[in-house]
């Protein structure tokens, strides 16, 4: 009787052990497990150089969502970035996404500039409106130096 | 034999339709190096080296390249937002005056710096579902090329550019953060007398110019 008693008491203290270390495992990761709170919208650059998976969407500064995948469309060789974007946050679809530079030599980030065409963009939609990243030693190089 | 017929004219009017769908495909770059080949071709002509013709010679330009641009929708894209702010009158009054600046900018640019510069089309991008598309192309100079893309969109009056990408900026972008900014501080109607400030300075200059 006492035996199966202090036998209970470990399996509940693993048995919060082990949610304890799942819960932290979904946090510190930054897993999503329920609460779909965010759609998905798809962007096409010509690059994006130093861009990241998980790198941040902003948009006034705020961020509004996250990198969620980058890939190479293979039929016009350009980058092709899945976005995910918090559920609230409704864009026009004439809004514009620039791969742009924290700082100077920073990390890169997308930056959202807001539209105002009417037509809303549902999940999956494709912003067509882009700018790729700048690449500032190109630029300098080609303006300093000169082409051939 | 109704059902026949019915079927064949459909078949007939399907292969009408292939040809001219494959046509349509080509059409943006059509629309932009047809006007800027011209343009380019004032440019180069050597009947307006003389400093007295330069403004004949920008109004000409003016006239072809204005057909090949849609500045409603330039106007209303830079605007995002606040373009529904604006009565009708006053979208037309901007677009208008809008326009021109955009114009004086470029035309200032392309008339005072060409050096025999010519335009490479590399690729043109048709979007496969909505009625847009990309052209990109190159200016070819002697010191290293520009990249500068068009996007277009399709309107009554065929294929027209809303947006201009030079060196993957796009002047949309760099004109609708700044008017975002005016227009938190100041009302629609002072922005139009803003720009038209812009234009009568840029029309003094040119006057003193010529």
């Amino acid at each position: 009787m006492r035996k199966s008693s202090v036998e209970l008491s470990v399996g509940v203290f693993v048995l919060i052990g082990i949610l304890c270390v799942g819960y932290l495992t979904i946090k510190l990761g930054k897993m999503e497990l329920l609460g779909e709170n965010h759609y998905n919208l798809v962007a096409r650059f010509d690059s994006v150089t130093g861009l990241r998976v998980g790198a941040s969407v902003e948009m006034a500064g705020v961020p509004v969502g996250k990198v969620a995948a980058i890939e190479l469309d293979p039929e016009r060789l350009a980058a092709r970035v899945r976005l995910k974007i918090e559920r609230q946050v409704q864009l026009h679809d004439d809004v514009i996404a620039s791969v742009k530079t924290a700082g100077l030599i920073g990390d890169k980030y997308i930056k959202l500039t807001p539209g105002g065409s009417g037509t809303m963009l549902e999940p999956d939609d494709e912003i067509t409106e882009t700018e790729s990243a700048v690449d500032l030693e190109e630029l300098i190089s080609k303006y300093v130096f000169g082409g051939v | 034999m109704k059902v026949c017929i019915a079927v064949i004219t459909g078949v007939l009017a399907l292969l009408l339709l292939a040809p001219t769908d494959a046509l349509r495909a080509a059409e943006p770059q059509a629309a932009l190096q047809g006007p800027m080949e011209e343009a380019l071709s004032i440019l180069r002509d050597p009947q307006y080296k003389d400093a007295a013709r330069k403004t004949e010679q920008r109004r000409l330009i003016w006239e072809v390249v204005y057909k090949v641009f849609d500045f409603e929708e330039v106007s209303r894209r830079a605007l995002a937002r606040d373009w529904e702010k604006l009565s009708p009158e006053q979208q037309e009054e901007f677009s208008q005056v809008f326009s021109d600046v955009l114009g004086n900018v470029y035309l200032d640019r392309i008339q005072g710096a060409y050096q025999d510069e010519t335009i490479a089309y590399l690729a043109e991008v048709v979007h496969e579902s909505k009625p847009l598309a990309v052209v990109k192309t190159h200016i070819v100079r002697k010191s290293g090329n520009i990249p500068v893309d068009y996007s277009l969109h399709k309107t009554a009056d065929g294929w027209r550019v809303y947006d201009v990408k030079v060196e993957g900026v796009s002047l949309i972008k760099n004109y609708r953060t700044q008017f975002q900014e005016i227009l938190s501080k100041d009302s629609p109607a002072q922005l139009i007398v803003r720009l038209r400030e812009k234009l009568a300075e840029q029309r003094k200059t040119l006057d003193s110019q010529s």
